[in-house]
C-alpha cells in the first residue's frame, strides 16, 4: 500500500492521466458539434442542455489535465478527473444496459470506439489512475 | 513540481470547484467568441431537437402536409404513388359508365354526372359497396402482408435524410433490389451476426474515415434505406454524410434492425458480400 502512495507513482499517475485528459479535451474542443451529438446519443440529459455540456466539458477536462500535468493543485485535478470519469463510466454502463449502439466520443472524433466492455475497462483503468493521483503526499 | 500538492482537503475541494467553474466559463466564452466571429462557428446555446422529415408525412395527400411542394416532389409522376391508391377512383358500374358517356353533356359537366350515378349505384347495388371499401382500406392500412397491392411511396429529392418507418421500408424491400438499396450502417461484426436480407454493409465509421466509399451511391438514382440498431444514430449520421455528398433519396429506417427482425421479416447472417 505504501508503494501506491509513493511520490513517483502518484506523480506518474497524475501526469499520465493529465496527458490523456489534455488529448481528450483538445480533440473535443476542435469538434464541439460532434461532441454534442455524442452527448445526445447517450440520452442521459435533457436535450436543451446537451450543447451547454458539449461547450463546457472539454474545457473542464483541459483545466483538470493542465493541473495534473503541471502539478498545480494536481490533487484537485485528479478529483475533477475522477468525478468526470465516474460520470462517464456510469453513462457507459447505462448505455450498455439499454443496448444503445453508439460511439463514445470520449476522445473526440479521433476515436470511434463504441460503448462496450472495452470502453468500460478503459474508463476503469483511468479511474485507477485518478485514485492514485488523488493520494495525499506523505 | 508539487506546487500546492500538500494542501488540505478543503483547499483541494475549493481548487476542484474552481477548475469546474473556470472550465464552464472558458467553454461558454469560447463558444460566444465563435458565434460572434464571421463566419459564425460554435454551437447554439440551446440544442433544438433534430427531426428528420418523415416519408410518411411527405406523401402527397397526407393530412400533415397542407400541400405537396412541387420542388420537393419533382418526380411525382415517375414514382409509384401511395396517395393515388389511398383515394382510388371508384369502380363505376355499367350504368354509371353509360351516364358518363352521354354525348349531350357539356364539357364541364362529366365530373358532376360521374358522382351522382356512383352514389346511386352504391345505394342500389350492394355488391359494389364492399368492393370499394376493400380497395380503399388496403393501402390505408399499409399491410406488409400484401406487398403486391401496396404501391411504392413517393420519395422526394430532399437534401437531407428522410425518416421511414417499418411499413414503408417493407414495401421497398418487397419491391426488390430495383426499387431501393438497403444499407446496414453498423459494424461488420454486427452485420455478420444478422442483417436485413440483401442489405449491403457500409459501416458509418468506415465512411467517416474514407468518404470515397460513397462514390458508388452517388449515381444510383434510387432510394437508399439506411438502418442500424436500437437507439443508434449511426444510420442518421451516415444519411447526413450521404446528403452532404449530394446523394439524394436517402431514407433512414430509424426503428432499426431489431424491429425488422422482431416483425418476422427476412434477415440473413454472414459477413459482407451479399449485394442487393
Amino acid at each position: 500500500m505504501r508503494f501506491l502512495t509513493a511520490t513517483p507513482v502518484r506523480r506518474g499517475a497524475q501526469v499520465l492521466l493529465g496527458l490523456l485528459f489534455l488529448y481528450a479535451a483538445l480533440a473535443k474542443i476542435v469538434d464541439m458539434g460532434d461532441l454534442a451529438t455524442e452527448v445526445h446519443n447517450f440520452r442521459l440529459v435533457p436535450q436543451w442542455s446537451e450543447n451547454l455540456i458539449a461547450m463546457a466539458l472539454p474545457w473542464i477536462e483541459l483545466l483538470a489535465g493542465l493541473a495534473l500535468v503541471l502539478g498545480v493543485s494536481p490533487r484537485a485535478g485528479a478529483w475533477v478527473a475522477g468525478a468526470l470519469l465516474a460520470v462517464f463510466t456510469l453513462g457507459v454502463i447505462a448505455a450498455m444496459a439499454r443496448g444503445l449502439d453508439i460511439t463514445c466520443g470520449c476522445f473526440g472524433t479521433s476515436s470511434v470506439m463504441r460503448v462496450g466492455w472495452a470502453k468500460l475497462a478503459e474508463n476503469l483503468g483511468m479511474l485507477v489512475l485518478a485514485a492514485l493521483g488523488s493520494f495525499r503526499p506523505r | 513540481m508539487d506546487v500546492r500538492d500538500r494542501e488540505g482537503t478543503a483547499a483541494t475541494l475549493r481548487a476542484a470547484v474552481w477548475i469546474v467553474i473556470a472550465g464552464i466559463g472558458l467553454g461558454l466564452a469560447f463558444n460566444a467568441v465563435g458565434l460572434a466571429s464571421r463566419p459564425p462557428r460554435g454551437l447554439a446555446w440551446i440544442r433544438q431537437p433534430e427531426r428528420m422529415p418523415s416519408l410518411e408525412d411527405l406523401q402527397p395527400g397526407s393530412s400533415l402536409l397542407p400541400a405537396p411542394r412541387p420542388d420537393l416532389l419533382p418526380r411525382l409522376a415517375l414514382v409509384g404513388t401511395a396517395w393515388a391508391a389511398s383515394a382510388p377512383r371508384p369502380v363505376l358500374p355499367d350504368t354509371a359508365r353509360a351516364a358518363v358517356k352521354k354525348p349531350a353533356a357539356p364539357a364541364a359537366k362529366p365530373a358532376k354526372t360521374t358522382k351522382a350515378p356512383v352514389q346511386t349505384a352504391k345505394a342500389k347495388t350492394m355488391p359494389v359497396k364492399p368492393a370499394i371499401q376493400r380497395t380503399t382500406a388496403a393501402p390505408a392500412a399499409a399491410k406488409p402482408e400484401t406487398p403486391a397491392a401496396a404501391p411504392l411511396p413517393v420519395v422526394p429529392d430532399l437534401d437531407q435524410p428522410i425518416e421511414v418507418k417499418l411499413a414503408f421500408a417493407k414495401r421497398f424491400f418487397d419491391a426488390g433490389p430495383e426499387a431501393a438499396v438497403i444499407v446496414d450502417a453498423r459494424e461488420p461484426v454486427e452485420y455478420a451476426a444478422g442483417h436485413i436480407a440483401g442489405a449491403r454493409s457500409l459501416p458509418y465509421e468506415s465512411v467517416a474515415a474514407k468518404p470515397e466509399l460513397l462514390e458508388a451511391f452517388q449515381k444510383l438514382g434510387k432510394p437508399i434505406i439506411l438502418y442500424c440498431g436500437v437507439g443508434c444514430e449511426t444510420s442518421h449520421e451516415l444519411g447526413k454524410l450521404m446528403a452532404s455528398e449530394r446523394i439524394r433519396k436517402v431514407l433512414v429506417f430509424t426503428e432499426g434492425f431489431e424491429v425488422w427482425r422482431d416483425a418476422g421479416y427476412p434477415v440473413e447472417k454472414g459477413a459482407a458480400g451479399a449485394k442487393r
